[in-house]
């Protein structure tokens, strides 16, 4: 008896640190939260019994309703693709070429960057005037007119001769190139090589990349929405609109901004996929090569079930995340143009420290608790059909 | 016992000593300048902590004003700490049960600020020390008070006045002329100021403004005030009823509209955001990109610094026909006492004499006028400000307002940006396209007021409705609350 | 990593590949060498519409000989002068105010030019004291045969020629420009009322004037002083290494215990462990908040380290799996030789862990160096800050933003963590696989 007491104990001694976070620093403030959540309660002062008041006020609060909005809006355009950038780039990274640790270092610098300093400097860089972003828009977009002034002719110089000039025919050939590579009229020496025939219809794809933009300029110029000409010098942090501007539920240009900021930091995520990818063994990829699956095949249905779990965890602790997100908006917007960038964590620390109502915070964050608890169940249902741990 | 668990006790206990022998700061020991100068007195003195806000030359105005206070006295030395933020770091600190001895806020934080009971009432330590109401000029004492009780005094105060670009009216002298309007005269209405806008604008080829004859978003604090140059109110000064969608309001939001158009939306975001603030030679007035604007007493001393040689001048903003004026917004950084701070009694010295003796010091150094009625007459020789007088004559006009202390003034004025930048950003050239079809020029402009109207009207009443909301909520929580004069 | 050589693509495949990744990486590193660049420029260069693709990233500047010496200098104004009307640089021998002087060149030119000690026209009614020089043209106001300086307000000043500038024949524009100083580079300097500075100018033909690239590393102390650098690095490095051995020490201990000593309730525990990663920092925020003021510790470091000290949920997670993974026998035979379970973790667990602890470490001060909102709500004096909150309250100082500055001080402030990154890379990619592979 003795001896097992003794290894309780020693069991109970090793986690006992933890044990009395979880009571004081977790447990306790949970539970504070909680009970604050149903009062009155200015800092400075004591808490005053209220009752659900603060949760009858928040079904109502515009304010929060803004701020939810926002922060569903920005997790509904930047995890998936977020985790789409990730893999793309994880899948480059893997791909057999020397230099694969020079390159991840590169991705991955960007995430060591501490958050003032990211929020400080893609500030200067959105700055609409003189920020690098804007500079180099206006530098991409001499280019695309000079590309499209290839096939079109904008800015009627010569009249009579037209809006479409004859050269626009060279814009076919991609299409082209792409439906022999993907179709039956593959000639033989090629369909031996099937790299050949990835790279072919690489350049293909990228070929009709480059037409679409050609056409689609010329299309802009010819005179389409006021907002798609916005993207000369777009506004970023200061401009609250909608982008596309006939979507209202769009994420504002301000949370486009931030969006694009979040981007840069795929490079962490990318080095997890990286890993798990390497883990997964050539033979399924030997085994689908002798049965004659392509890229598309290899991919869909080989990489992405071996790596569903990271995709799982990625996607859980981004939601997460997402709610808890603080510094940026703090330092970059303050809460953005029309409240258009005030996530939710922005609005409770508001809340609590700027207007003085702990107890309505607290209702908001446990409304945030339930939330990401709902969201992190759904995660796990949605996945169990589609997620394959290997050897469990 | 053996080695390991020496050595985990040894190290918890190195944690504990390092945690228990952690000290907060000192403030006598980070200021070796001033203590080489005040050694003999330095230890005998009580430190007070200030936090106060300004840079450049303003912060140094200030630091002026705390050292005459330490050398007139050997009991109390105040150390000024410029601070950034300084409301948003004062109410963390006031929170935190660690606040300074004496802070300088802004008005509108004197509310929150007092509701919280993060500043100590002042009317008692005032009647003490003689302080008393014709002291000030009324305006200036009233945005300290709330509900009977005197929470901050002002330190640097501030009214509003047009500047305008003499060079642009002179060079376009001939235009005006052309159009009926002296160019040796500033607009002495707003739709007077209308049309001399629409003859100084300047565009580029491809609509981008060059000029911009009138530009109502800078400097951008008080978009909330627009409403009174029209006649209207925020707030109804006897029955505390919130008035935002008052008729006079939704005008001058309608009118606010009608630059944006002017301008258009996306070119001016471009065209802003090359702007420095107030204090940088890339300001939009100072660089000569706007001929008229709207910038309080502070601005002649910024122009002068950075671009010495521009001629502009300053007449009061002219109101809305029939709209009795002149008339300004009054504002201004407050000082006060935080409750449980460390030194009241020294606290309210230093605040005392800052009172009697330091804003005048201050303001004729910031370049300001002051909130005190009489100033002693070394207070004008040779102030620094050449326009000062523009502003003395506003602030003691008797239709220069303040926007009266609510319990909601906080969340108004965030309501009231808010409602600003969706009024300005509403596209409104896409919604009622058809409508404005063929029109150019005022006549466009007049449209485009006319079609805003609905908008702006809905923008406002929401916001109305949204503060009365909360305004009353909050007087309802305050029945469970002790008072706050407690 | 390295892949025999026959498994490897064809080339044009893998310079496919090596394109795309290396314009990925030109995009990635972009916005940090925008950041060095704008650290390296000064202000009003941040401040211009760059015309080529080296005004991005280099500064232009100016070169002239003024006063006998060459000079870094600024362009002030351009005058278009009429070809009939020469300037004069003169001295007055009395003093007179800034007001007094108005000079007219005619409508399209200066209708009032003087060029001054900067400093002094700070301070209003300036005074031109004798010594300065004084920008005159012939006509209205200076008469070089009696040496008189007529100004504006009437007055006749007595004055010596120190120079005639005649205007080009051609009518090229001249410029006036003026010595810059790399200190200049600070807004803050200038402007402030208690430092005298004077500056030499000039009025020069364009053709004198040479434009070279500007790199002002000065940048780099004037910025570092206004953010008060060592001091933030100090208290950013303290807490950092009060966190890590807190982290350590902490998680090596739970994660232990929960790995392999038993006692009741162990399953539960742990899985309301995992749990607890779910709950957002905003929740446990204000009631942690409130709890520390009531134990008088806001104002101080500690909130900010001692959490650390009893475990967090992540590193616990990870070290139990990692503990999970390690050969069960030697465990079993040091226990079989006595020893307690403290002497199995130091003699025979630690040793096998070092990858996992190293990263655990490793996190952890990436986590602390790059923390805001903590030090934000409890740290409140400015000497206490720490490096994130020092370059926030750099950036939200009144007044207008100085990039470079700021830059200079972003550059800096990042740049310890890449060089611990490169240092310690080998634990860093293993470390961020094993987070991934063991979620």
């Amino acid at each position: 008896m003795a001896a097992s007491l003794r290894r309780h104990l020693t069991g109970y001694g090793f986690i006992l640190p933890w044990l009395i976070a979880l009571v004081l620093f977790i447990g306790y403030p949970f539970i504070a939260g909680f009970y604050f959540s149903f009062c009155d309660f200015p800092p400075l002062k004591s808490p005053a019994f209220i009752g659900l008041d603060n949760y009858a006020e928040l079904l109502e609060d515009a304010k929060f309703q803004r701020s939810l909005g926002v922060t569903f809006i920005y997790a509904a355009v930047a995890i998936p693709l977020g985790v789409v950038l990730a893999i793309t780039l994880a899948m480059f990274l893997n791909a057999r070429i020397r230099g694969q640790s020079f390159y991840r270092v590169i991705y991955y610098i960007p995430h060591l960057i501490p958050t003032v300093v990211v929020a400080i400097l893609w500030l200067w860089i959105f700055n609409p005037k003189f920020g690098l972003l804007n500079i180099v828009l206006a530098g991409l977009m001499n280019l695309a007119d000079a590309w499209t002034g290839l096939f079109f002719g904008l800015g009627a110089e010569t009249p009579g001769q037209g809006f479409v000039r004859p050269e626009a025919v060279a814009l076919l050939a991609a299409p082209a190139l792409a439906a022999v590579s993907m179709g039956r009229l593959v000639p033989q020496w090629v369909r031996r090589r099937p790299e050949l025939k990835t790279f072919l219809a690489s350049v293909a794809a990228a070929g009709c990349v480059a037409a679409l933009v050609a056409i689609l300029n010329a299309a802009l110029h010819f005179g389409l929405p006021v907002d798609a000409k916005n993207l000369h010098s777009p506004g970023w942090l200061a401009d609250g609109n909608p982008l596309p501007s006939f979507a209202s539920f769009a994420p504002s240009w301000a949370l486009w901004a931030l969006i694009v900021m979040s981007m840069w930091g795929v490079g962490q995520m990318a080095v997890i996929y990286l890993a798990k990818l390497q883990d997964v063994p050539v033979e399924l990829y030997e085994a689908a090569d002798i049965d004659g699956a392509n890229w598309a095949q290899k991919t869909w249905q080989i990489t992405v079930p071996m790596i569903s779990p990271v995709i799982l965890f990625n996607v859980v602790m981004a939601i997460i995340g997402t709610f808890q997100i603080f510094a940026e908006p703090y330092i970059m917007t303050g809460g953005g143009p029309e409240d258009k960038t005030r996530f939710v964590a922005v609005f409770v620390y508001d809340q609590a420290f700027q207007y003085q109502r702990v107890g309505y915070a607290s209702a908001v964050a446990w409304v945030l608790f339930l939330m990401i608890v709902a969201l992190t169940v759904l995660a796990f249902r949605v996945s169990q059909k589609r997620v394959y741990y290997a050897g469990r | 016992m053996r080695g390991v668990h020496v050595g985990l006790a040894g190290l918890i206990v190195a944690v504990f000593l390092i945690a228990w022998l952690e000290t907060k700061p000192a403030l006598e020991d980070f200021d070796p300048v001033r203590h080489a100068a005040f050694k003999d007195t330095w230890n005998q003195r009580v430190h007070l902590a200030y936090w106060e806000k300004w840079g450049s030359f303003e912060a140094d105005a200030c630091q002026k004003m705390v050292d005459t206070f330490n050398e007139v006295q050997n009991e109390i030395f105040v150390h000024y700490l410029r601070t950034s933020q300084v409301d948003r770091k004062a109410m963390l600190a006031a929170i935190g049960r660690d606040p300074p001895d004496v802070v300088g806020l802004w008005n509108s934080n004197v509310v929150p600020f007092a509701e919280g009971g993060a500043l100590m009432p002042l009317e008692g330590l005032m009647k003490e020390s003689g302080l008393t109401r014709d002291f000030y000029i009324e305006n200036y004492l009233k945005l300290g008070e709330f509900e009977g009780h005197v929470w901050a005094l002002p330190t640097a105060v501030m009214t509003m006045a047009l500047f305008y670009n003499k060079e642009h009216f002179r060079s376009k002298a001939a235009e005006l002329r052309a159009a009926g309007l002296d160019p040796d005269r500033v607009p002495q209405t707003i739709e007077e100021l209308d049309r001399y806008a629409d003859v100084l604008n300047e565009f580029e080829a491809d609509g981008t403004p060059r000029i911009m004859g009138f530009l109502p978003t800078e400097p951008g604090w008080f978009n909330h005030t627009w409403g009174y140059y029209f006649g209207g109110r925020l707030i109804d000064p006897e029955t505390g009823r919130i008035t935002t969608d008052e008729t006079a309001n939704v005008r001058a939001y309608a009118w606010i509209k009608r630059y944006a158009e002017t301008y258009g939306r996306e070119k001016l975001l471009r065209f802003k955001s090359g702007f420095g603030t107030f204090d940088s030679p890339f300001n939009a007035f100072i660089e000569g990109r706007v001929s008229m604007e709207v910038q309080g007493v502070w601005f002649p001393m910024f122009i002068r610094r950075h671009r010495p040689q521009m001629e502009f001048g300053v007449a009061p903003f002219p109101s809305a026909a029939g709209v009795p004026g002149p008339r300004s917004v009054m504002e201004q950084d407050v000082i006060g006492i935080p409750r449980h701070c460390k030194h009241p009694k020294e606290a309210w010295k230093f605040v005392c004499w800052v009172q009697k003796e330091g804003i005048a010091i201050l303001s004729r150094l910031q370049g300001k006028n002051t909130a005190i009625r009489n100033p002693p007459a070394w207070f004008h020789q040779g102030h620094p400000n050449l326009e000062l007088k523009v502003f003395e004559d506003l602030a003691l006009a008797p239709e220069s307002f303040i926007v009266p202390n609510t319990l909601v003034g906080q969340e108004y004025r965030d309501e009231m940006n808010r409602a600003f930048e969706h009024i300005w950003n509403w596209p409104v050239e896409l919604e009622k396209k058809s409508a404005l079809e063929g029109l150019t020029g005022a006549a466009r402009q007049a449209k485009i007021e006319a079609l805003c109207r609905e908008e702006v009207a809905r923008t406002l009443a929401e916001v109305r409705q949204e503060v009365q909301r909360q305004l009353d909520a909050k007087i309802a929580r305050r029945r469970l609350q002790p008072g706050s004069a407690d | 990593m390295a892949a025999s050589d026959e498994k490897r693509g064809p080339w044009y495949l893998r310079a496919c590949v090596h394109a795309i990744l290396a314009t990925g990486a030109l995009f990635f590193l972009m916005p940090l060498v925008w950041m060095m660049a704008t650290s390296l420029k000064p202000l009003s260069e941040t401040m211009k519409y760059p015309e080529s693709a080296s005004d991005v990233f280099f500064g232009v500047g100016h070169r002239a000989t003024v006063d006998g010496r060459r000079h870094e200098v600024i362009l002030e104004r351009e005058i278009k002068p009429a070809p009939d009307k020469p300037f004069y640089v003169v001295r007055p021998r009395e003093a007179f105010s800034a007001g007094e002087l108005w000079l007219t060149f005619g409508p399209e030119t200066w209708t009032k030019f003087a060029v001054f000690n900067l400093q002094e026209l700070g301070q209003m009614n300036a005074q031109v004291t004798p010594e300065m020089k004084v920008l005159a043209d012939e006509k209205n106001r200076f008469d070089p045969g009696a040496g008189v300086l007529t100004l504006h307000s009437g007055r006749k000043v007595p004055a010596e020629l120190v120079r005639r500038i005649d205007p080009s024949a051609d009518g090229s524009p001249l410029w006036v420009v003026r010595e810059w100083r790399p200190a200049d580079t600070d807004m803050r300097e200038v402007g402030s009322t208690d430092r005298e500075v004077t500056r030499a100018w000039d009025v020069l033909p364009a053709s004198r004037i040479t434009k070279t690239s500007r790199v002002i590393p000065e940048n780099y102390p004037i910025a570092l002083r206004r953010v008060g650098f060592l001091r933030s690095l100090i208290n950013t490095l303290f807490l950092c290494v009060m966190t890590v051995a807190g982290a350590v020490i902490s998680s090596v201990l739970v994660g232990y215990g929960f790995a392999f000593l038993e006692f009741k309730g162990r399953g539960l525990l742990f899985a309301i462990t995992v749990a607890t990663m779910m709950i957002p920092f905003a929740i446990t925020m204000i009631p942690v908040y409130l709890l520390y003021r009531d134990l008088g510790w806001v104002g101080t470091f500690k909130p900010l380290w001692v959490t650390s000290w009893f475990g967090s949920a992540f590193f616990i997670f990870l070290l139990r799996q990692f503990f999970l993974g390690l050969p069960k026998d030697l465990l079993d035979a040091a226990r079989i030789d006595g020893c307690t379970e403290l002497e199995i973790l130091w003699h025979v667990v630690v040793p096998l862990s070092r990858p996992a602890i190293a990263m655990v470490a490793l996190f952890t001060f990436l986590g602390t160096w790059k923390d805001f909102m903590g030090p934000l709500i409890y740290l409140n004096h400015p000497t206490q800050f720490t490096l994130s909150l020092s370059l926030q309250a750099f950036y939200a100082e009144h007044g207008g933003t100085p990039w470079h500055l700021l830059m200079a001080a972003s550059t800096v402030f990042s740049l310890p963590l890449i060089i611990l990154f490169f240092a310690t890379m080998k634990t860093f990619i293993r470390g961020i696989a094993m987070t991934g592979i063991k979620g």
